[in-house]
């Protein structure tokens, strides 16, 4: 389905419950992912899936469509997700530039995580970067986002971006690199 | 997503995306059956405030009663009160006689 008939169907009463219908069908897989890998737990991730769409609804209204749908989803979800964090840590705001420190314990904690040896490696690297870092890197390279739109949703230069993804990228590439050998 | 992405060792309970949609939808449905609550209290709260304020003040308005006092029209004294008489000694003891001592006095059988 087209974005503007799934957004006319949106922004219509009578058919906004079919409209959502559609559009939770065609972006909540994806928001999960998005948010799982933010939150790294799968009970987290579906509370904030939850919070995410409860907001997408309310809000629908308000889209003016000056970005594409998924990204403003996508959006919405990188927020909640950072109002998560910060309720998590019991802090007002979350340091973006500083690194979390309950990563693997969050990690390990999860039952719905397949400790294997490649991805517990990737994990290590991953935990060592800033959470800007990791939230660039992970939208970039897992969710395949365009930079346009990761500037978007993060609400970043998209120079800035390409600079952090493309950093983190070398330090990744450097650390496997010199595991594998 | 690409094929790199298992590399994150995530994983889901069964058929969960399924499930997830089937409550995302049904919060929501709950969600907006809440806010239509809220929102008709919202509208009406205020009418509904004054109508409850409003009976409140009919109903004491109508059970609202003046203190009256009914003054004994017999007696010499409030007689000649109202009709700015001096009051004799005669109708006092008449009066008492009348109304008091009888009450006081009890008659053997």
């Amino acid at each position: 389905m087209k974005e503007g008939a799934l957004l006319k169907l949106l922004k219509s009463p009578n058919s906004k419950n079919k409209g959502f219908n559609l559009l939770v069908g065609l972006y909540h897989e994806k928001t999960y992912w998005m948010i799982r890998k933010m939150v790294l737990s799968h009970d987290s991730a579906n509370d904030v899936l939850q919070n995410t769409y409860i907001r997408i609804f309310k809000g629908i209204e308000n889209f003016k469509e000056k970005s594409k749908l998924s990204t403003w989803i996508y959006r919405i979800a990188y927020n909640e997700c950072i109002r998560f964090l910060a309720n998590e840590s019991k802090l007002k705001k979350v340091e973006l530039d500083s690194n979390d420190d309950n990563y693997s314990r969050k990690l390990y904690a999860d039952e719905y995580f397949d400790a294997e040896s490649l991805s517990l490696k990737f994990h290590q690297i991953l935990s060592e970067l800033t959470l800007r870092q990791r939230n660039i890197f992970n939208m970039k390279y897992f969710d395949e986002l365009k930079f346009s739109e990761i500037s978007k949703i993060t609400d970043m230069n998209i120079n800035t971006i390409k600079s952090i993804y493309y950093s983190v990228e070398k330090i990744i590439k450097k650390e496997i690199d010199e595991s594998t050998l | 997503m690409n094929q790199h992405y298992n590399k994150l060792g995530f994983k889901i309970p069964q058929n969960y995306f399924k499930e997830s949609k089937d409550q995302i939808i049904n919060s929501l449905n709950t969600n907006e059956k809440n806010s239509t609550i809220k929102n008709i209290l919202s509208i009406y709260k205020y009418p509904i405030a004054a109508l409850f304020i409003g009976s409140l003040i009919l109903y004491n308005f109508l059970n609202f009663k003046t203190e009256s006092y009914e003054y004994d029209q017999n007696s010499p004294i409030i007689y000649s009160i109202i009709s700015e008489e001096d009051i004799s000694e005669e109708d006092l003891l008449e009066y008492f006689t009348n109304n008091l001592a009888i009450n006081e006095i009890k008659i053997p059988k």
